[in-house]
């Protein structure tokens, strides 16, 4: 059987006995998908990508602790944000500790469309991220949307609706 | 309608100009992940980890 037909559960437990093959089955499973939730936390992709390599460390580090009474997904779902959010507190901190301003990176390979999307995506409150995050890059349905934040379901879609339709006329204009 | 939203949010995706999980970053984790086995293959394994990797993570 190819590694690839492995399912999370079984690839999880090859890489407990060190096997690298799944391991790298598992990350090209979900790498993408890790990308983005960094990208969606912290707003910037040198950050994301440098997050994302610390976040599969601690996935090899950690995955013995997982104890399946999740999915694989949820567990890195929740990692990756705890890890992200971590980095946010302690980026925060430093800012404090040294009173400075950081002042946004504009890159210039970055153009202008792009730029303006980010800054409405900055805009948006971090909770709000996260529901787009957990529909759209998770892959979540609304009702686990809704389970997990606490909301109604039809709260969740109309919140999910309006914030697209924010994101839509930026990415129109 | 989901189909609308999804269209939506992947041109959102697209505008943004996301960075691509690329071979250099998979290359970096992939080294990592060996250099940690060989680590802990001749006993260092926990000197060789920053403590930030090493916060508890037992949240399921």
């Amino acid at each position: 059987m190819n590694l690839h037909d492995h399912s999370d559960y079984d690839l999880v437990d090859l890489i407990v006995q060190e096997d690298m093959q799944a391991f790298e089955v598992l990350y090209e499973r979900y790498a993408g998908r890790v990308l983005k939730r960094c990208y969606f936390i912290c707003l910037s992709s040198d950050q994301a990508r440098d997050l994302m390599q610390e976040i599969w460390i601690k996935v090899f580090l950690h995955l013995r602790s997982f104890k399946k009474e999740a999915t694989f997904q949820t567990w890195l779902y929740r990692l990756t944000t705890n890890h992200c959010l971590n980095y946010l507190k302690s980026r925060s901190r430093a800012d404090q500790l040294f009173q400075k301003i950081e002042m946004e990176e504009k890159v210039p390979t970055e153009d202008t469309h792009s730029v303006e999307v980010k800054d409405i995506l900055a805009t948006i409150p971090f909770e709000d991220r996260e529901l787009l995050t957990m529909k759209f890059i998770a892959g979540y349905t609304y009702e686990e949307v809704a389970s997990i934040c606490g909301m109604n379901v039809s709260a969740v879609k109309m919140k999910v609706s309006r914030l697209l339709g924010r994101l839509r006329k930026a990415v129109e204009s | 309608m989901i189909h609308d939203e999804e269209f939506i949010f992947n041109n959102v995706l697209d505008a943004l100009d996301l960075p691509e999980p690329d071979r250099f970053i998979k290359e970096q984790i992939m080294k990592m992940v060996l250099f940690l086995l060989v680590a802990k293959e001749i006993g260092v394994f926990h000197v060789s980890i920053p403590g930030m990797l090493l916060d508890d993570f037992t949240d399921e």
